[in-house]
């Protein structure tokens, strides 16, 4: 595929531009695309990929330039498209993408699905237009989607690329894309043609050809035949599932477990948390009870201990009078109190009121019983000793209870706060429940894979049985086929026919292997010059590259510079070898010559240094039939420097404002 | 009677892989023939092929 030209009409800036490519036929090959930051680099480059695929890489969907949707009139109509001229084998194909967008009452504007068009002319000049739902197919066999992003590079989502490039689990449609450039295609077609599982290849309809009039138990094998063809066709198919089915269990298996692992230290923590907070729990309840005791002795003791300045006060007084000897043994306040209701003292003496007798027997009434006041004064001291104890106890045992409390304060706090640095560490969410949760995954997995490979090998039993079946059938029917004249023909152009179709195979899996190394020693020699450290690349089977650093075994993570180096070089080994069949004189690699492919690259040297933007500079041109390299003012003058001889034509982004770009 | 009464000659099953993947290859470029033509055009060769070389 080689572009010719690209059209663009109101895809975002670019109100009506054209772009006519160096195709390489004066022996240059470069076209360079200059523009400062936000001229529409990107968004050109872009407008080849929205051609072919319908498809960019903008946040916002509507490619309708923004002037014109403002101008536009309520129920107005307007169309964008992009055309794209390109060869690709000896076709001449104008491919043509449009959308249609309108104007609502409201303001808004709505879009239509876009109309892809392909018109193709041949090398009679005859034009053909593809039927519309062959279109996407038709931009499949010129250039697979998958493998695009690297034809139409992107500098700036390199990341990505180095990503897919290197990921473990690539599609069959990637591996299939790379040994079609690579040559393989012719072979995988005769192949596929061959096919003695499809009814209408050259096997299957040779083998629904038998002429049955004869003899018809030969329609009968030929069924039988079928039939088996089917049972394996569909065995196949199974296995193929259970096998994806259980690549990807096993994959989400060997995840899991590693998340478990990583979830091990957490679920120490989460135990740790729980044992911390179950011992909280006990500390709470001991400051509970701790401050329950310390209510209730004071409940019970306050008496005392508030009495106790009463009590020294009290014993003071009691120290500083003497009441020793005041009181008169048994007697009794009714007794003076009848004496002096009688005014008359028991010894004769009158007692009138206001008299110094009367006086004196009265004054007796306050030192006589209930007791008398000695014992009185004894037996309050006695009490106000116990109750001074009382109170000093209270004060001792609530200074131990409080210090007990503290003790148990401090411990929850310590516990608490070694409880919020496990939940940091543990990033909130419970520990135990995710592992249980992977656990059980885990288990799922296992189920799947184990029940897959059971049926996987019931499957495997079934197909062997089929085509045992068949091969018995196809021996029956070939003894029967060879007695008659025009059923033996088809007998020996089916044993022909499978003969070339078993060579194919074998010369395909010779051919692929040896296309792979070649292109892991092109890769390696390229990434050498391009980036030249001490990393090696490697391809496995299906197309995957591996970096690995020399002398080191292990997994090795790139930098961006390397990765982008690691594209270069898969991609230009890839057009070199292409290119390279195309110019052999060896019959094989004629064979093999696919079509040239064009490199369209978007700030393709915005993460290189000066060295090796020259590397770059000085490859590609050499390599790549074609380069369209769009580009920044100031890489553009290194691009000029180092490659200057093969630049044919040169663009310009002039900014007219924010919604217009032209090119000069 | 079986398979060995089938004589196959290796010369003719070269000559075809030959043409069968120039005629792909040229057909990749080309686009002129859909698969079912293709797939004619295959039989059509292997038929021509071995009638040829049956009629030595």
């Amino acid at each position: 595929m080689l572009l010719e030209s690209i059209k663009l009409h109101n895809f975002r800036q670019f109100r009506d531009e054209s772009v006519s490519f160096a195709t390489g036929k004066d022996g240059k090959n470069v076209t360079i695309i200059l523009g400062e930051n936000g001229t529409g680099k990107t968004t050109f480059a872009q407008a080849f990929f929205w051609c072919m695929y319908g498809k960019t890489e903008f946040t916002d969907k509507v490619v309708l330039n923004k002037l014109v949707a403002t101008n536009m009139r309520p129920s107005q109509e307007e169309s964008v498209s992009v055309e794209l001229e390109l060869k690709h084998g000896e076709v001449h194909y104008t491919l043509t993408r449009e959308q249609k967008f309108k104007k609502e009452y409201s303001g808004k504007i709505s879009s239509q699905n876009t109309i892809f068009d392909i018109a193709k002319k041949n090398t009679s000049g005859v034009t053909k237009y593809v039927e519309k739902t062959m279109c996407e197919s038709e931009v499949k066999k010129i250039l697979p989607e998958e493998l695009s992003h690297y034809f139409f590079f992107d500098g700036e989502r390199i990341d990505r690329m180095s990503k897919n490039i290197t990921a473990e689990k690539k599609s069959t449609d990637f591996a299939e894309a790379v040994k079609g450039l690579l040559g393989l295609d012719p072979m995988i077609s005769a192949i596929n043609h061959f096919n003695p599982r499809s009814k209408y290849g050259v096997i299957g309809s040779y083998e629904s050809s038998y002429d049955s009039k004869s003899n018809s138990k030969v329609q009968e094998y030929v069924q039988k035949i079928e039939q088996c063809n089917d049972d394996i066709n569909k065995a196949d198919q199974r296995i193929s599932e259970l096998e994806d089915n259980i690549e990807a269990a096993k994959t989400r298996k060997e995840e899991q477990e590693k998340n478990l692992k990583q979830y091990e230290e957490g679920r120490k923590l989460q135990d740790r948390k729980e044992k911390l907070t179950n011992e909280i729990s006990a500390a709470e309840k001991t400051k509970s009870q701790l401050i329950k005791d310390v209510c209730d002795n004071f409940n019970y003791q306050f008496k005392s201990f508030f009495s106790i300045s009463l009590i020294k006060r009290a014993m003071n007084f009691l120290d500083e009078n003497d009441f020793s000897g005041k009181d008169i043994p048994y007697m009794h306040t009714k007794t003076i109190e009848y004496l002096l209701d009688q005014g008359e003292c028991i010894c004769g003496t009158c007692l009138q009121k206001g008299t110094t007798a009367y006086k004196k027997v009265h004054d007796l009434i306050d030192f006589l019983p209930p007791q008398s006041i000695s014992t009185s004064v004894s037996d309050f001291k006695k009490q106000a000793l116990l109750l001074a104890k009382n109170g000093n106890n209270l004060k001792a045992s609530t200074e131990k209870s409080i210090e007990s409390i503290s003790i148990e304060n401090d411990d929850i706090i310590d516990k608490q706060d070694e409880i919020r640095d496990i939940e940091s560490r543990l990033s909130g969410g419970n520990v135990r429940e995710k592992v249980r949760g992977i656990n059980s995954e885990i288990q799922c997995c296992s189920k799947t894979i184990s029940t897959c490979e059971k049926e996987l090998e019931k499957n495997r039993i079934n197909k062997g049985v089929a085509i045992r079946e068949k091969e018995r059938a196809e021996t029956q029917r070939r003894e029967l086929a060879l007695l008659d004249e025009s059923n033996r023909k088809i007998e020996i152009y089916i044993a022909y026919a499978k003969k070339i179709f078993n060579e194919l195979n074998n010369e395909y899996e010779t051919s692929e292997e040896k296309v792979r190394k070649a292109l892991e020693e092109n890769i390696n020699k390229i990434f050498k010059e391009i980036y030249d450290g001490g990393l090696s690349l490697s391809i496995d089977s299906n197309y995957r590259i591996s970096v690995s650093v020399n002398d080191y075994d292990g997994y090795v993570e790139t930098s961006t510079a390397q990765s982008i180096s690691v594209i270069f070089a898969f991609i230009t080994a890839i057009i070199k070898m292409a290119k390279e069949n195309k110019a052999s004189e060896d019959e094989d690699s004629q064979l093999r010559a696919s079509e040239p492919y064009p490199l369209v690259m978007d700030a393709p040297l915005s993460t290189f240094d000066k060295r090796r933007i020259q590397s770059v500079c000085e490859i590609l041109p050499k390599v790549a039939e074609q380069v369209i390299i769009f580009i920044k003012d100031t890489d553009g003058e290194l691009a000029e420097n180092f490659m200057g001889d093969k630049i044919s034509s040169r663009h310009y982004f002039e900014k007219k404002n924010e919604f217009e770009t032209t090119i000069i | 009677m079986g398979e060995q009464n089938i004589e196959i000659n290796e010369k003719v099953i070269k000559r075809l892989e030959n043409k069968i993947i120039i005629q792909e290859s040229y057909n990749l470029r080309t686009k002129e023939l859909s698969d079912s033509q293709m797939i004619a055009k295959i039989k059509k060769m292997i038929e021509e092929e071995v009638q040829c070389y049956l009629n030595q």
